[in-house]
Order: structure tokens, then sequence, then C-alpha cells
């Protein structure tokens, strides 16, 4: 929780049983909930309602949950985390098209789901409150500032090693670009990639773990098979 | 029938003065009576003076040539006679070159229309100079002649009337006659008679040599009257005899062509359509190698006739070689078209044994049996696409299926799997209660696992992925890879030793896809490891080949063979207690093939091998 305020969560699933569990979760944590069943009352409870996140479904009677955050994009710019069954990259790729900020699938983790929640709301409510210095990289919700060789993952101060913080500015620095293993020990250890025994993928691993919800499916530390690793470019969610 | 046999006459005899009229206009043209000639100023009164004179010449050459004396004076008496006053028209001197008289009817001085000729006769050479008298007293040539020009030139205007006005009759009753021809009293359709079903080409050969044969044998009449005895008899009557012979071989021709063409297929009745027609049954219905023979045969023969033609006619030389290698040229190109089209049947074949069952050959362009293979061969590649289409579509319904199921199943098993989470955080006491809610969370964790699998696996299987092939270093993959699962080597207790990772290794593959494979052979290698063991992972490359190898020592006596690991649903365990769906390596097999790998297995005691190779990318 984040100062004083009490956020406003929606949830919007025709499964009242997840509803209702969602519900016991968000409200122990301190948050307030409101419920709908489908996309329409999602839409009408947004017009009467302050809310400041979404919790979607994507099938649902009604109006189904990506015709609902199309919609609800028109007027207000709060995150929606769009819940989803089918697993497929297609229907992730469109919900981010559309104007989602995250996905989570069904079966999920109630402790990632949190975590997801927490991290948007964050992000929503410091939006623009922090003056961005020249010695600052951000992408996404991860800022680095190399003055204070401080690492923020959404506004909350993350723990690197110095290994690991070189790694992260390496890549920060050319967002987008995928640097092999070897490119990377050259640049980090300045030595020879002679025998790396897959030391920079246990780092890379273990900068996961710190800065992304769900290590297996990063938002930010991409690894691409095959080739290395980079940091998304841009600032999409 | 009889007026029918009524207006055939009349359309002969029509077509008789149509002729006749005819002729007398030209014979009258010709002689310029149209533009006021008389018989003195035609061409005709010379025509008879010169044929006159070569009868005086002959009779007097005759007479002096071969005989004695006596005879001689005899025949040259007998000549006098002829030639007097009384019996000819004509005052002439027969002479030598040089002008020396030998012979002359001339009793006086005569005025006349002059006529000189010079006679060739055998060795010696005569001149005729005469006159033709005034005065046509005599009844000779020049006098019947003088009376038929006379009468046909007072008549002349009629008589192009009349041949026109046949002309027009006969042409009219021509058009009338032909579309009754061939039609009987009382009976339906073309009646053929005897003379009609006689071959047209064979029938036309037979008119052309009768009608040459009656204008060659018109030859030895004379086309004018020559003496007042035989004016009807040896001249007119033979000449219009033959005419009206012509007259009617040209009338039957005619109508036996109306009734054939009415008939139909008028050209079937033909020796030469006969013989193509014979021909044509020899070949079809016979084997192709009856053809091939058949067409050796007629081949070797043409060119034998060639060769004969070569050596017993010199003169044909010019004709016979050109036509000789245009034939073999022609027979060249013909051998050429029918093994090309050979080729398009064997690529049909090649692309059918492929598996492109999709392809099909333009049947347009080929012959006989090729055409019949061709056809064939597309029946076959079509009842193919449509077997492969079948079962493609059935394993898309399946994999639909699954995906579809797994989708549902997924919905309640969110709510179990947060529940069970509630439970968790519930202040329970209780042990077993508590004992319990820990086999529903690993069971619930195990059911999430297994329905991802199974659309994985079905996915999979049916190549139902999006795959996006780059270049992909399996070296860095497997440092990634050891990378990932550094701490749960650790858990299980297994150390990691790798090889050959220093240079790159790099294939053609979907790197998202590959880690899969990946990541489901190395939790394998986690879950049924010996505790304490190594496990060596290795790149190699060698001849175009990229191979990864991952050895472990099993935890578990590995008595299934390597095809049933690989099969769905089977695990390393008959207990079936440790986690996992039992689909992992079919997934990972069935991802590997996708991207053009191979994927293998090997079992020697405990130590369990997977290899994976794909093609090396440059």
């Amino acid at each position: 929780m984040e100062g004083e305020i009490m956020h406003n969560i929606l949830i919007c699933d025709d499964e009242k049983d997840i509803v209702s569990a969602l519900k016991i979760y968000l409200t122990s944590e301190g948050y307030r909930t409101f419920e709908a069943n489908n996309g329409k009352e999602a839409l009408l409870i947004l017009d009467t309602a302050d809310i400041h996140l979404v919790l979607m479904d994507i099938m649902m009677p009604e109006l189904d949950g990506i015709t609902a955050t199309s919609r609800l994009r028109e007027k207000y710019n709060i995150p929606v985390i769009l819940l989803t069954a089918k697993s497929e990259d297609t229907d992730k790729i469109l919900g981010l098209n559309i104007g989602a900020d995250d996905y989570i699938t069904k079966p999920f983790n109630p402790v990632e789901l949190m975590a997801r929640v927490k991290a948007q709301l964050r992000r929503y409510t410091r939006l623009g409150g922090m003056a961005a210095s020249h010695s600052t990289l951000s992408t996404g919700g991860i800022e680095l500032d190399d003055s204070a060789k401080s690492v923020t993952l959404d506004g909350e101060p993350v723990s690197l090693t110095p290994t690991e913080y070189e790694i992260l500015k390496l890549l920060m620095e050319n967002p987008g670009k995928v640097f092999s293993s070897a490119q990377i020990y050259s640049r980090v250890w300045n030595d020879n990639a002679y025998k790396t025994e897959g030391t920079v993928a246990v780092h890379i691993r273990h900068m996961r773990e710190k800065l992304e919800i769900n290590p297996a499916d990063p938002r930010y530390l991409k690894v691409v098979w095959g080739q290395g690793y980079k940091i998304e470019r841009g600032n999409k969610s | 029938m009889a007026a029918k046999a009524a207006a055939f006459t009349l359309f002969v005899i029509l077509l008789i003065t149509a002729f006749g009229g005819t002729l007398c206009t030209f014979y009258l043209y010709s002689e310029g009576c149209f533009a006021g000639g008389t018989f003195r100023s035609s061409r005709l009164i010379n025509t008879i003076a010169e044929d006159y004179a070569y009868d005086i010449g002959n009779a007097y050459d005759w007479a002096v040539t071969g005989n004695d004396q006596e005879n001689e004076d005899m025949y040259l008496q007998s000549m006098r006679n002829n030639y007097s006053q009384e019996y000819s028209n004509f005052v002439f001197e027969l002479k030598e070159e040089d002008g020396k008289v030998l012979f002359s009817n001339y009793t006086e001085q005569a005025g006349g229309t002059y006529v000189s000729a010079h006679l060739y006769i055998g060795q010696n050479s005569y001149l005729v100079d005469g006159f033709v008298k005034d005065q046509l007293t005599a009844k000779d040539e020049f006098y019947i002649n003088n009376q038929i020009f006379t009468a046909l030139s007072s008549q002349r205007n009629a008589i192009i009337a009349i041949s026109a006005v046949s002309w027009l009759l006969s042409v009219m009753l021509a058009l009338v006659l032909m579309s009754s021809f061939g039609y009987k009293k009382g009976k339906d359709g073309i009646v053929l008679s005897i003379y009609d079903r006689i071959p047209l080409d064979l029938l036309a050969a037979v008119t052309l040599l009768v009608s040459g044969l009656l204008i060659l044998s018109s030859g030895p009449f004379e086309w004018y009257p020559r003496y007042l005895n035989d004016t009807i008899g040896m001249s007119v009557v033979p000449v219009l005899i033959l005419s009206i012979l012509l007259i009617l071989l040209i009338c039957a021709s005619i109508r036996t062509f109306a009734v054939r063409v009415k008939y139909g297929k008028w050209w079937q009745n033909t020796v030469v359509y006969k013989i193509f027609e014979l021909l044509a049954r020899l070949f079809t219905n016979r084997s192709i190698i009856w053809k091939t023979v058949i067409l050796f045969f007629a081949y070797i023969f043409i060119n034998a006739v060639m060769v004969v033609l070569l050596f017993s006619t010199g003169g044909l030389f010019v004709l016979v070689v050109p036509a000789g290698l245009l034939f073999n040229t022609g027979v060249l190109a013909a051998l050429c078209l029918l093994v090309i089209q050979m080729r398009s049947l064997q690529k049909a074949g090649e692309k059918l044994s492929d598996g492109d069952y999709e392809f099909q050959i333009d049947t347009r362009n080929l012959l006989w049996d090729f055409r019949t293979h061709g056809e064939n061969l597309n029946h076959i590649g079509q009842g193919m696409t449509k077997a492969v289409e079948e079962r493609m579509k059935s394993e898309r319904f399946k994999t639909e299926l699954i995906t579809n199921v797994s989708h549902d199943i997924k919905t309640p098993l969110t709510s179990i799997v947060n529940y069970v989470d509630l439970l968790k955080k519930e202040d329970i006491k209780d042990e077993k209660v508590l004992e319990y809610i820990g086999v529903l969370d690993r069971q619930s964790a195990r059911l999430k696992k297994l329905t991802e699998d199974l659309v994985d696996a079905s996915k999979a299987a049916t190549g139902a992925v999006a795959m996006d092939l780059v270049r992909v270093d399996l070296a860095e993959l497997l440092l990634q890879s050891v990378g990932e699962y550094t701490e749960r080597f650790a858990e299980s207790n297994i150390e990691a030793v790798l090889g050959n990772t220093e240079t790159e290794a790099p294939v053609l593959a979907d790197g998202r896809l590959l880690w899969r494979v990946f990541d489901n052979v190395l939790s394998n290698v986690c879950k049924y490891s010996q505790p304490s063991t190594r496990v060596y992972l290795a790149v190699e490359k060698k001849d175009g080949n990229v191979t990864v190898t991952i050895k472990n020592i099993s935890k578990f006596p590995l008595n299934i063979t390597t095809d049933e690991l690989m099969e769905r649903f089977v695990r390393g365990d008959a207990s079936r207690t440790t986690e996992g769906s039992g689909l992992g390596l079919s997934i990972a097999k069935s991802l590997t093939e996708l991207q053009q790998g191979s994927f293998s297995l090997s079992v020697d005691g405990d130590l369990f091998k997977v290899m994976l190779r794909f093609p090396a990318y440059s």
C-alpha cells in the first residue's frame, strides 16, 4: 500500500468463484473492490465509481474483455490487466495492442497476480512524479541512476550486485540490442570469454528474479534464445 | 417421275442450245461479225484458202513423185477436172520457189480476194498464188461457208439472245433439279442409284478420262464444212454428238454430286477415304507395341520407296533428296516430341513420389497413350491430395478439440488453485487437514501443467505452431539453458559439465521453441538423474551438422525402449509418483522435427542420452 489512499479495483469476470477469490486477496491487501460479470457492467461501474485498476477476463458474455478494454481506453488511462485462459502469443499481443497494460494467464498464481497489481498501481500513481536526470536510464518500470549507482523497479529500490548492475547498465544503454553471453562477459568482466560455463546466464537469471514479477515470462530483461539477452526498447506498459 | 425426266431432258436441250449459242457467238465475234465484217473480210476465208492451197499442193506432189509418166498424166488430168472453174471458186497458180508455174486453173483473168501461201511438202516447197472469186458460182467450201456465215451473221443478235436465255433457264432448271435429285416417289430420304454409289474420286477420274477421250476424238473432224456432200455427215454431226455426250456427262456429274452432298458426308464414299479408314482401323485398338511395329514398317517402307525412286529415276533427284530430308527431319521431330511427352510424365511421377500430390500434368498437349497415362497420374494425385486433406482435417479437428477442452478446464482450475491457496492462509492447526491441503496443492499444480502440456503436444504434433526461423547459436542456447537450470541442478544434486561451447554453432531455428526442447530435456534430467552424478552437455559441429548431446545417469532402471519413452504419457517410472505429464519428450521431439532437426534417444544401461541434430547454418 502506498500512502493513505485506498485504491479501487474493478474485477470483471463471469466466473463468480474467481471473482470472490480475487476479492478476498485484494481486500486482504487493503484494496476496495468492485465486481462486474461482463464488459457492459464493467463500463457502467467505471462511469459511476472512481476506479484505479481493472482486472478484466477476456471470454465473457454480452461484451468480451477485448472490446470492453478498447472502449474504456477511449475515456480512461487507468491500468488494465487481462485475465486470459488462452496462452497463445497472438492473444497476448492483441490484448496489449488494444490498450491493456499487462496480462496474466489462467490458472494464475495469486502471488504473481498481486505483484502485478501492485506494480501497475505504483507506476500509475507515481506517473510524472520523478524528475529524470541526465544520468538516469529508464525502461518501463526500471530506472537506473548511474550517479547514485541505484536501481528502482516501479519506484521501489532493487538491490543488485556490482556485476549485475554493470550488466543491467550495459543492456539499458543499448535498449533493443541483443548481447551474446561472450559479448557481455568481455564488456563487463573486461576479459576474454573463455570457459564462461554459463556464468553470464546465471547472473541474468538472478537479475530476472529481482527485476521481474514472473522470471519465466520477463517483461523487461528478455532472453533471446540462442542469441543472447536484451532490454526491451521503449516504454510501452 | 415423268415430269422429272422431262425436266431433265429439257435441261439437257437447254444446255445444248446454251453451249451451241455460246460457240456460235464466239465464232461470229472472232470472225469480226459484230464489227460489221463480212465473209470476205473474215479470217475464215483465209483459213479455208490456205487449207485449199495445201490440198492442191498435196495432190500435185502426190501426182508427180513416185509415179511413172502415164500415171502422172492421169492424176494431173483428174486434178484439172477437180479444180476446173465449174467446181472451184479459187483461181490459182502453183509455182516453184523461183516462180516457174507448175500447175494452173487460170482460164481468164478474174478479180477477187487475193490469197498467197508457201507450202512445204516433204522435200519440196511450193508457192500458191490465187483469188477467191467475187462471184461464188461453184458449190465448193467457199460457197457453203459463205452461206452459213451469212445466215448466222444475219441472226447474230437472236443467237446471243437465245444463248443467254438458255443459260439463264438451264441454271434455274439446274437449281430446281438439284433440289429434287435423289428423291424417289413413295420413299423417304435420299435414294442412291448404283451410279451414286461409285466412289467419288474413282468416278471423277473415269469421267475426266472419258471427257478427255471425247475431246480428243473430235480432233480428226473438221470444224467447218468442207464439201457439200459431207456437210452434215462428216463434220457437224460427229462434233454435235460428241458435244451432247459431253454435256450429258457433265449433267450426270452435277446430278450425282448434288445427290451425294444431300445424302451427307460425300467425302466418305471415296477410295482415298476408305484407304485411310482402313489404315486407321488397323491402327486403333492395337497395343502400343503393334502401333510401334506398324509405324516402324511404314517408316522403312517410305524410305525404301524413296531410295528406289532415287536410283531408278535420275531426273527426280532434285525432288527426291529434299523430300527424303524433310520426311526424316519430320520423323526425328516427332520422336523428340514423344520423348518430351515421356519426360513430362516422368516429371509428374517424380513429383508424386516426392509427395507433391497437388501437381497436375497438362494433358491437353499429350498424345494418345501418353494422355491416358497422364490422366491416370493426375487421378492418383487427386486421390492422394484428398486423403491427405482428410487426414489434416481430422488432425486439426483433434487439436482444436484438445485446445477447447483444456481451455474449458482452465477456468475451474483457476478457482481450485486460488481457493487452495486461500485455505493454506487460514489458521489451521489440524495436521491432517494441512496434509490434505498439501495434496490438493500438488495435484492442482500437476493438473495445470498437464493441461498446458496437452495443448502444446497436440499443437507440436500437428505442426500448428507459429515459427520464426532465424540464425540461432546452439552453443549460446546451451549456455543460456544451463544458466537457467543452475539452481535446479543444485537442488537435484547433480553437476553440469559443459563441452565445446566456446565456438559458435549456428543453425536455422526458432529460439523460443528450441528453448522449449532444452527446457523439457533438462527438466527430465533433473527429475530422473541419480543424485551426486554429472550431466554432460556438449555441442559438436561435424559434416555440415550441429549436434547437441546431453547425457545423464538414470535414477531408475530403464527397462523400456527409447521409442516407448518418446510416446505420449510414458514416463521412466512405472509408478507415476513423480511430477510431470509424460509429454515432455514427445513435445521436444515434435518441436525439433518441426524445425527440420532430428531428436533421438539412446539408453545404455543407466546411461540416458539425448541427441539433437540440426543442419548447420551458413
